[in-house]
């Protein structure tokens, strides 16, 4: 691909990096524990590419990323290797020339916008200082240049923004303006360490296609960290696989995605969820979506609400309120999934957790097999709590860590199952649990802290299945998860499915994994449903502009991104939501009648209704 | 032969003991709270101040067994005696509560001089008139009654106390090697497969191969600066052990009790009042600072109120309020208390709610915090989801995870209320004039600062024996709180 | 933003009545009038007709909240609560058991107290966030660890030791100063300077550590790896970055401790010999004056909740975060 005629701008040659710990052998003999993360890479940065590093979590590429830049943590030491950049060996610099390097001809953005820029100083004292510190511009210069960075990574109001502080900012401006802080002094390589990580879909592709955008203008070297494929697939022309602190294949983009090499990458393509891949087996049963022969809904969620009072004054009267969710209203029949699907802040999780009866402010109307939930109070509610359940995203928070794993899957049992049952039942049932999600039997006897992300939340499997729910609300079970462990547990829940015929709530923002799961999906903005239908019809055919919008978003490895189709803005407070249609501001297709009311529902095929005015 | 006495302190000692062994139990079972533990024994100065403080503590618990002995036929007066009082039945027992300390220092304590001396002294400190047998006064530093008062000829003292310090060391270096023998050869782990020879047909690693691993300060657990510790304390304590017969190590002081005696014996106040003030402030800090974060509302309006207003009071004029109130009330009702031992001891604990009632604000703010984040967490919105009661939920899913900051707070305040009550006493709202503690030193010591030349041993001895307790308190709180505090451990510290 | 303040100082008025309902219950019912007589009065003297008078010399001759010998608002105004609770709120504390009127005896003598304590604060701040400063900005090296090492020895000695020992040496050995005593006006640093070094050094161990520690939480996160990567000396990421977050714990901290000044320092004060509010209070309970210790409390905690107040001001002014809510 590159002829020899280019130079590579940077080239890292044998890098190990290693982090000395105190652990101690079995034996009691101290070993200087040096654990190797990153165990002799070598690879080369071509100007203007983008070369991307993938692995998953713990795999050691945000380490390489520190080890180049010579930023590790404490315990981290590079201990072989060079980092040869523009010929010149970075690791054999002395630190005062290493600063010269350091925001110069080397920048980095890092995952967290929100903690990475210094909370008490504003935005134009931190460009301006990066600018004062490598080049010859001072005072009003250095501001001129500023203002034009952040112009040029297209933060709004430029101007008032300098002497605004980072809180006052949301997640996507603040990494533009890391990223305006990185590109301030023009530098010939960026690392890019998982630089959208903790942004929403929409705002992940408007910051990707500005990295590319301004990649193309500058000729620049990109070095891009992450563990989505898909972004690779986007957004680098080559791609570098690390595993257990090493490379294990380097290729081409396009040779790559066509035809992985080694066992491991196959693997991890494997492991990905396909937006276009064919309906699984599993998935026969619920085929036949006729409306004459559906079954009566087991859920039913009529205009729900939950509305977070603000109290302010000297009294602490409630001056407005959050609406979180702002009426709501979906039903899912036995044995269904229902995918909720929105970004971070759209009111999807509350939902979840307001069916569930665990939120005191909500309101509406939330029918479960006949009966309304909302009006059941203490033992009249906590008798049927059996029947729902709930599994959490975070499988580190959600178990005790100081409860066995057999005290955590006999708690509901204990609380919710028949009364006087004996230890032993007890224990044989927990067995049986622990068999059902495949793990080992004696799994019981250890703590939750033993196992590994993926084995904790089959333990949550677990707990929510011990009590025989009917309907399991599952709050992005796998998006803490590697993408191969992911595809497990999803298959897991489905096989579940199969077998105990339980409905389940899927909230989620990886439209990938809906996709695999669900039977029907309703797609969620600032509190409440914009489109809802049978999957096939609103992932193939959205009518919503925001439906759209979201899926032209998400990264895929099969179809290009298309730049026109990025959503501007970000979500606006669900404390005063726009008036009218809550997308209109963001909407490419806004009209005058958007702003006056909220669109009624409007149904656009069997089971497709979607909440827009515009025809089609 | 004796009867026992069981102190309003003792019984709370006895209680805090159970809860320890309580407490030890809870962590041989759980895996987690085994391996902070592990954290803490591999921080090799909380290895040896564990050691100091656990000397510390066996002074105190020994202080701590009271009884009454039985008062000898003889010493009965005989007009009263009838003819049964010889049997038990009819055995009396002495009005005075004593300690097993108390019988194991009974030399140190019947050997008082008539005022100042000199650490190691044979002679008084100050000048007196003495009457010569031939009936002229004369001016001199008179002999002590018992400060090496076995010397025959005075140009022996350099030689013997030198001597006694000799076979003090020589006796500690043997007990010490014994003891080191026997912790090597008890902590010998298994030794595992692989690389190194194994030189017998047990499965444990030989005795020499780990002493040589201690040695080398490679074993996990780091023995060696136990060990170390252990030698110096031996080579402290039996020396002293030595001389202790006929000197007076420490001195005495101004009523010519022995220095020693008194220190030893205040370190049984100080121990009392570091943990038996976090114990009795415990369940109010658990209960409430739990409450308010749990059930949020007026609850936690109620008892933020309350702990606002107790803390915004300065702590010193609280307990000096209080101890005010309580001495009006200990002195107005001298029927309630036969003994003085029991006068004393009632104001102890009396000042152990009250530091308590003052400083259980800061843990309740603590735990209240805790626990807001922590009901928010998954797994007790999980349990929430069965249907689990409130109450069950704190005490399954709450409590336990709280359990690491109360550990924390305790060790850690430990050494600040030892320090508290040197300074109570001082301003006189400590512990009972008449009880042994370094706060009653200091204050005698202090006037004597004044004397030409000055008498600076009790003050010394307070200062040493206050720093050592303070000192190995203190490293060992700061390792609990590294191991158990989950924020330090995230992003591993450099070592 | 001054709602919120005008619901801190409602706040704060509730908690002011708290303290003085907590003082009242602790001296006048747990303890009663006859109590506190007998007490002073001392066993032998103990007749009826000497508490009662004893009694009436000091007001404590009403009923405790209900005077039903009265007519109108005198039923509540002529009890005990009345007259020595509810008239703090216009400080005044009545006479202690010298005849002196305590709030003249409080307004003279929070001046040398503030003499003594103020500089102790300034200074022993400066030190120890320099010291703090130092052990951070080389964290990790013998320097810093033996700092660690040096503060937590520092840490556990008592206070006391720390005077006797600056009395012995500086006043006794060296004979550089007395070793008690206080003159007014500038006559006052001859008496000063001793017990300033004193509360100085007695506070660098915990001083400085608790600085470390703050400076330490702040060197571990993810702006500074930024700051690091902009190529930023290491002197400047310190003191531009690290620093001007770690000053708000900093200032908001120092700020609630500085109406507390005003107490000063009861051991101090009385080791030196220096008429300020801390020895006073000192006095008054060893002399077992009840009256002068309630005004002391009610003192205390007033002035502690200015220090609150004081605080939510600091904090809205030095972190743009609440400024701008």
């Amino acid at each position: 691909m590159h002829q020899d005629t280019i130079k590579p701008v940077l080239q890292v040659r044998g890098l190990r990096t290693v982090i000395d710990g105190s652990a101690r052998s079995a034996d009691g003999a101290s070993m200087a524990t040096a654990l190797a993360v990153v165990d002799g890479i070598d690879f080369s940065l071509y100007p203007g590419e983008t070369f991307a590093i993938v692995g998953e979590s713990g795999c050691g590429k945000s380490i390489t990323a520190l080890s180049l830049m010579r930023l590790l943590p404490d315990a981290a030491r590079v201990v072989a290797g060079q980092v040869l950049l523009q010929g010149e060996d970075l690791l054999a610099l002395p630190e005062s020339s290493m600063r010269q390097v350091r925001g110069r001809r080397m920048a980095m953005i890092f995952q967290e916008p929100a903690t990475s820029l210094n909370p008490v100083l504003t935005l134009g004292t931190q460009l301006v200082e990066v600018i004062e510190r490598h080049t010859a511009l001072r005072a009003l210069a250095a501001r001129q240049q500023a203002l034009a960075v952040l112009q040029q990574v297209g933060v709004p109001d430029a101007e008032r923004r300098l002497g605004e502080y980072p809180f006052q900012l949301s997640g996507g401006l603040k990494q533009r303006v890391m990223i305006a802080m990185a590109l301030a002094t023009a530098p010939d390589v960026l690392v890019a360490d998982e630089p959208t990580t903790a942004l929403d879909v929409t705002i992940q592709a408007q910051v990707l296609s500005l990295l590319a955008r301004l990649q193309r203008e500058r000729g620049m070297a990109v070095l891009l960290i992450t563990h989505d494929l898909a972004v690779v697939s986007q957004y680098a022309q080559r791609v570098g696989v690390m595993h257990a602190g090493k490379l294990v294949e380097v290729a081409a983009c396009q040779t790559f995605f066509a035809s992985p090499q080694h066992p491991y990458s196959q693997q991890l393509l494997a492991a990905l969820p396909r937006t276009q891949a064919v309906p699984g087996p599993q998935r026969e049963p619920w085929q036949n979506n006729d409306a004459t022969t559906q079954p009566a809904s087991l859920l039913q969620v009529d205009d729900l609400r939950v509305h977070y009072p603000i109290r302010a004054g000297l009294l602490r009267r409630t001056v407005a309120s959050v609406r979180a969710v702002d009426g709501v209203s979906l039903s899912l029949q036995a044995g269904r999934t229902l995918a909720l699907v929105g970004e971070s802040g759209c009111g999807k999780t509350t939902v979840g957790k307001a069916i569930l009866q665990l939120i005191d402010e909500a309101s509406g109307q939330v029918m479960f097999d006949g009966l309304d939930l909302m009006q059941l109070r203490g033992e009249a509610l906590r008798q049927r709590r059996s029947d729902f359940q709930i599994i959490f995203q975070d499988p580190y928070a959600s178990l005790n860590p100081r409860m066995r794993v057999s005290d955590i899957l006999a708690e509901g049992m204990q609380a919710l199952g028949p009364r006087g049952l004996s230890e032993a039942e007890l224990a044989q049932q927990v067995g049986q649990l622990l068999q059902q999600v495949g793990l080992p039997e004696d799994a019981g006897t250890r703590y939750a802290h033993e196992f590994s992300g993926g084995q904790r939340q089959r333990i949550a499997i677990a707990r929510a299945l011990a009590v025989k729910p009917r309907l399991i609300v599952c709050d992005e079970p796998t998006s803490a998860l590697d993408v191969s462990v992911q595809a497990q547990i999803l298959k897991l829940l489905l096989d579940l499915q199969r077998d105990t015929g339980v409905a389940l709530l899927f909230i989620s923002h990886n439209i990938a994994v809906v996709e695999q799961v669900a039977d029907a999906v309703a797609v969620m903005y600032l509190g409440r449903i914009v489109e809802q239908g049978p999957v096939a019809a609103v992932l193939r055919q959205p009518r919503h502009p925001y439906t759209r919008a979201l899926l032209a978003a998400v990264p895929t490895l099969d179809r290009p991104m298309a730049e026109a189709a990025l959503l501007a803005g970000e979500l606006p407070s669900p404390v005063n939501p726009p008036a009218g249609c809550h997308f209109h501001p963001r909407c490419p297709q806004a009209q005058p009648t958007c702003r006056e009311a909220y669109p009624l529902p409007r149904t656009v095929a069997a089971g497709h209704t979607v909440q827009c005015v515009l025809p089609e | 032969m004796f009867l026992p006495v069981i102190l309003w302190t003792d019984a709370l000692v006895f209680a805090l003991l159970a809860v320890l062994l309580g407490a030890l139990l809870r962590v041989r079972r759980s895996a987690p709270l085994r391996a902070s533990w592990r954290r803490v024994w591999r921080n090799p100065a909380a290895l040896s101040a564990a050691l100091v403080l656990s000397v510390f503590l066996l002074i105190g618990l020994l202080d701590t067994l009271h009884f009454r002995p039985a008062l000898s036929a003889a010493s009965v007066p005989v007009t009263a005696s009838a003819p049964g009082a010889a049997s038990a039945s009819a055995a009396r027992y002495s009005s005075e509560v004593r300690s097993v300390l108390d019988v194991l220092l009974a030399p140190l304590a019947s050997r008082s001089e008539r005022t100042y001396s000199a650490p190691l002294a044979t002679h008084a400190y100050a000048r007196e008139t003495i009457e010569l047998p031939d009936g002229r006064q004369v001016r001199e530093f008179p002999r002590l009654r018992h400060g090496g008062a076995h010397l025959v000829q005075l140009d022996d003292w350099a030689e013997d106390v030198m001597l006694r310090v000799l076979r003090g060391l020589v006796l500690a270096l043997v007990l010490w090697f014994v003891l080191s023998w026997m912790l090597v050869i008890a902590l010998r782990p298994q030794a595992e497969g692989g690389t190194q020879d194994r030189m017998h047909e047990g499965s444990r690693m030989s005795a020499a191969e780990f002493s040589a691993q201690v040695w080398r300060g490679q074993s996990e657990i780091p023995w060696r600066s136990l060990l170390i510790t252990l030698g110096f304390l031996l080579a402290l304590i039996l020396p002293i052990g030595m001389l202790v017969p006929e000197y007076h190590v420490l001195g005495t002081d101004k009523v010519g009790q022995d220095v020693l005696l008194l220190s030893l014996k205040s370190l049984r106040t100080a121990l009392v009042i570091g943990t038996l003030t976090t114990l009795v402030m415990l369940p109010f800090a658990l209960l409430l600072g739990m409450m308010a974060g749990y059930f949020r509302g007026w609850v936690d309006d109620l008892i933020q109120y309350l702990y606002t207003s107790l803390h915004s009071i300065p702590g010193v004029l609280l307990i000096a309020a209080a101890v005010l109130v309580l001495q009006v009330q200990i002195e107005t009702r001298p029927e309630w208390f036969p003994t003085t031992a029991q006068r004393a001891d009632f104001r102890l604990l009396a000042l152990c709610f009250i530091l308590g009632i003052t400083s259980w604000t800061g843990l309740c703010r603590l735990l209240r915090g805790e626990t807001l984040k922590l009901r928010e967490f998954d797994y007790v919105q999980a349990a929430r989801a069965f249907g689990v009661g409130h109450w069950r939920i704190m005490r399954r899913h709450i409590l336990p995870n709280l359990m690491h900051i109360v550990l924390i707070a305790v060790v850690m305040d430990f050494s600040g209320l030892v320090l508290a009550e040197a300074v109570l006493s001082y301003v006189g709202v400590g512990v009972d004039p008449s009880m042994n503690s370094f706060g009653t030193m200091i204050n005698a010591a202090r006037l004597e600062m004044g004397r030409e030349p000055m008498v600076w041993w009790s003050l010394s001895s307070a200062f040493v024996f206050m720093f050592f307790l303070v000192l190995s308190a203190n490293l060992f709180a700061d390792a609990v709180r590294d191991a158990f505090d989950p924020r330090l451990h995230i992003g591993g510290r450099s070592a | 933003m001054s709602h919120y303040l005008l619901r801190r100082l409602f706040y704060a008025v509730l908690i002011l009545i708290g303290v003085n309902l907590i003082t009242f219950v602790l001296f006048f019912k747990v303890n009663t009038p006859d109590d506190m007589a007998r007490m002073q009065l001392g066993a032998k003297r103990v007749t009826p007709a000497a508490i009662a008078k004893w009694k009436a010399d000091r007001g404590y001759d009403q009923p405790l909240v209900w005077n039903s010998e009265r007519q109108g608002s005198e039923q509540l105004t002529q009890t005990i609560f009345f007259q020595k609770s509810v008239e703090m709120f216009r400080f005044e504390f009545g006479r202690a058991d010298d005849g002196r009127d305590i709030a003249r005896e409080i307004s003279q003598r929070m001046w040398p107290s503030l003499a003594l304590a103020l500089p102790v604060f300034l200074i022993g701040m400066l030190v120890h966030i320099s010291f703090a400063l130092l052990m951070a900005f080389f964290r990790g090296s013998y320097l810093d660890v033996g700092g660690v090492v040096l503060c937590v020895a520092m840490m556990s000695v008592s206070g006391l030791f720390y005077i006797i020992g600056g009395q012995y040496l500086v006043a006794k050995v060296w004979s550089l100063v007395p070793i008690s005593g206080y003159a007014p006006g500038m006559d006052a640093l001859r008496f000063l300077w001793l017990p300033v070094l004193v509360g100085v050094i007695g506070g660098i161990g915990s001083g400085t550590r608790w600085y470390r520690t703050i400076f330490i939480e702040e060197v571990s996160k993810d702006y500074v790896r930024t700051a690091r990567a902009k190529g930023l000396s290491e002197l400047v990421v310190f003191y531009r970055h690290i620093l001007r977050n770690a000053m708000i714990p900093i200032l908001t901290g120092a700020v609630v401790a500085l109406p507390m000044l005003f107490m000063g320092s009861l051991i101090t004060e009385s080791f030196f010999g220096i008429p300020g509010l801390g020895s006073y209070t000192i006095e008054a309970i060893q002399a077992q004056d009840f009256g002068v210790v309630r005004a002391m409390v009610f003192i205390g905690s007033l002035l502690y909740i200015v220090g609150l107040i004081l605080t939510d001001v600091s904090y809205t002014l030095v972190d743009p975060r609440v400024r701008f809510e």
